[in-house]
């Protein structure tokens, strides 16, 4: 059936073998565990958890180290949604919605339920989603297989466009932090070539400027001052937790919703710029409307909390595909897994599937285990997450600055590599407040080698025609499709819609 | 005139910064002004950096084409966010927290330069000490329990654990 010689089925085994080998199993659940402990941390979100946390994986080998920071990604999904239930606060947009019905029904004593729900829906969620990968992967890496340097190009720009189009904000000053995003990734010294770029004379500057402390900067730092902000250091109050197992009458109610989320989230987690966010907010307003009793919504109502939550573990899975088949990233975590893979020496794209089976599958199959391993380990374990969420900030941010310092440094042992996060934390925290998101800046820098060097490329095998990545079939509808979604940006009603869909 | 003091409000946070044009009458948008300004100023300061550069050929590019290319787009979205910032109405500027900002990234750039010649414990205990001022502080107390502890706890995971070579003390 599929172009690499193997079955679908010969395929997950061999995955299970690596993600369940005694020592990989440990490193999914040793990152499933750090990372809900950080996840549930108040204001810390996944993107900022995975980057806090990228230096424990310098020292695996390749698979473990992926494994782990998959782990780590559903560890702080989980965490976060425990935050938005527990304490009403949302650890990232995807988990907003959660906040509606989830707090409500921590309000009612019902938190337990309420966690068990989001838990059990993310679960099945991300079984399907894992199948879905399993499925679609081989093919769409088999696709890319055959793609020349002017298609990757314009594959490239639809999942940029894409990527700022689905998620909220301003399109247009999201598309110049990709610039700003590609403008930071010339530094250092251009491979073809030999000249240094934007070096300001630092030879710590010659390689370029590392991922790690961009990363840490942007969305670590910048969180932390972002977050004493918000509190100035007190701990927060937590509703209290009664009964954890979800009844009958709430299986029946929250059953069909998960079932319905998951579908919603895969769809539109597959779409370039995978919008986790986009489809938690789609999962609820569609329960409000097929509901017969729409008015229990906001107060409450268990549809409001597993449909959601369904639909954002669904999304946020499915963007894996287009990370692992094609190596392009549809969000700021998948770009922190691809930056991952390169340190690690991993070219990301369509070759690891036929080259690295291993490292392809085995991350699939973890994928599986992950989410299994996270209710067995969540579900217990609440009580403890919710003393954890009482920690004043004004303990907890020192550790965590702790933790970001050494671990920049230990990337290359390099204190210019710490100064340098300390910058990029002023330039998150003054992003922020200029409403510009670090995400698509993130996924600027880390497409901006592959997207300079096929551009290269392309031009110099069509003899420098501009105008061959609208003449090559393949490459011209992908970029049609992503002028068609920047023209709908253009059209009033549409952006407004746009607008509402992540209101609510 | 009622309604001046409101509708000034945002033209006053935006005229304390610099850059945003004071004085050039009512600023609509002044968020989306600055972030242009600064859109435009990287870009610009970018194409200024890569004056030199040889950009090649469209059919053989060199080094220089990219960054040209990428930056005057900058500077073009920057126009455009900056323009958007005059035309429509929008946000105002958000005060800066610089309390924290200031403590948390001078608490780093000590870490960083203290380092390699002070070496880990005393690098961590200046950044928990320094970093300690960007919050509610902690009490001297407190403060101490949670440096050693910190201090204690990177030695063992990274020296110890992970061996990474690391001067300790000074």
């Amino acid at each position: 059936m599929d172009v690499f010689g193997m079955d679908l089925f010969g395929n997950l085994m061999l995955g299970l073998g690596v993600s369940l080998s005694p020592g990989n199993l440990m490193l999914c659940l040793g990152g499933a565990l750090i990372g809900t402990l950080i996840g549930v941390l108040p204001g810390i979100g996944p993107t900022a958890t995975v980057a806090m946390l990228l230096p424990l994986t310098f020292y695996l080998p390749p698979v473990g180290a992926l494994i782990m920071l998959a782990g780590i990604f559903y560890g702080s999904q989980y965490g976060g949604s425990a935050t938005a239930i527990l304490v009403n606060l949302p650890g990232e947009s995807s988990s907003v919605v959660t906040c509606l019905d989830g707090y409500q029904m921590a309000r009612q004593g019902r938190a337990g339920v309420a966690l068990a729900t989001a838990a059990l829906a993310s679960l099945f969620a991300g079984i399907v989603t894992t199948l879905v990968i399993a499925v679609a992967g081989p093919p769409l890496a088999g696709i890319a297989l055959a793609f020349g340097p002017a298609e990757y190009v314009a594959l490239m720009l639809l999942g940029l466009i894409g990527a700022v189009t689905l998620a909220h904000g301003s399109v247009v000053k999201a598309i110049a932090m990709i610039l700003l995003g590609l403008l930071l990734s010339m530094a250092g010294t251009d491979i073809n070539s030999g000249d240094t770029r934007f070096t300001f004379g630092l030879p710590q500057l010659y390689d370029g400027i590392d991922f790690v402390p961009l990363a840490m900067g942007l969305f670590g730092l910048a969180e932390i001052i972002h977050n004493l902000e918000q509190t100035g250091g007190e701990g927060r109050k937590t509703a209290p937790i009664s009964r954890l197992w979800p009844n009958r009458e709430d299986f029946r109610q929250g059953w069909p919703a998960a079932v319905r989320g998951t579908v919603l989230g895969t769809v539109l987690g597959i779409l370039p710029g995978g919008g986790a966010t986009l489809s938690s907010f789609a999962a609820y307003s569609l329960e409000k409307k097929i509901s017969r009793t729409p008015q229990r919504f906001g107060k409450g109502a268990i549809e409001g909390v597993a449909s959601p939550e369904a639909a954002n573990n669904a999304a946020a899975q499915a963007c894996f595909i287009p990370m692992l088949s094609l190596g392009i990233p549809p969000n700021a975590i998948m770009a922190l897994m691809i930056g991952a893979m390169t340190i690690h020496g991993i070219t990301p794209g369509p070759q690891i599937m036929v080259k690295q089976p291993e490292l392809f599958w085995g991350m699939i199959a973890s994928m599986l285990v992950g989410n299994v391993i996270l209710v067995i380990l969540n579900l217990p374990m609440i009580g403890l997450w919710v003393r954890l969420l009482k920690v004043p900030y004004g303990y907890l941010f020192p550790a965590i600055l702790v933790f970001c310092c050494i671990g920049t440094y230990s990337l290359n042992n390099s204190a210019f590599n710490v100064l340098l996060m300390g910058l990029f934390g002023i330039l998150g925290y003054g992003l922020r407040k200029l409403e510009c998101e670090a995400a698509p800046l993130m996924l600027g820098f880390v497409l901006g080698p592959m997207l300079e060097e096929n551009l290269g490329r392309a031009l110099l095998l069509s003899g420098g025609d501009p105008f061959v990545f609208l003449t090559r079939p393949i490459s011209g509808s992908l970029l049609a499709v992503a002028g068609l979604l920047l023209a709908l940006m253009v059209l009033p009603s549409i952006r407004r819609q746009r607008d509402e869909a992540f209101k609510e | 005139m009622p309604s001046a003091h409101l509708s000034d409000q945002p033209l006053r946070d935006g005229a304390a910064r610099p850059g945003t044009g004071p004085g050039a009458g009512r600023i609509r948008a002044p968020q989306d002004l600055t972030a242009g300004l600064l859109m435009m100023g990287i870009g610009l300061a970018a194409l200024w950096i890569g004056r030199d550069w040889n950009t090649g050929t469209l059919a053989y590019v060199q080094s220089g084409f990219f960054p040209r290319l990428i930056s005057g787009l900058l500077v073009l979205f920057g126009l455009v966010t900056a323009g958007r910032g005059l035309l429509l109405h929008g946000a105002s500027l958000s005060n800066w927290a610089w309390r924290p900002l200031a403590g948390v990234t001078v608490a780093v750039l000590a870490f960083a330069a203290m380092l390699e010649t002070l070496g880990l414990v005393p690098a961590v205990l200046l950044l928990v000490g320094l970093g300690n001022l960007a919050g509610q502080p902690l009490r001297a107390g407190p403060l101490a329990v949670l440096g050693g502890a910190l201090a204690l706890g990177s030695v063992a995971i990274f020296v110890w654990g992970l061996g990474l070579p690391m001067k300790v003390w000074p």
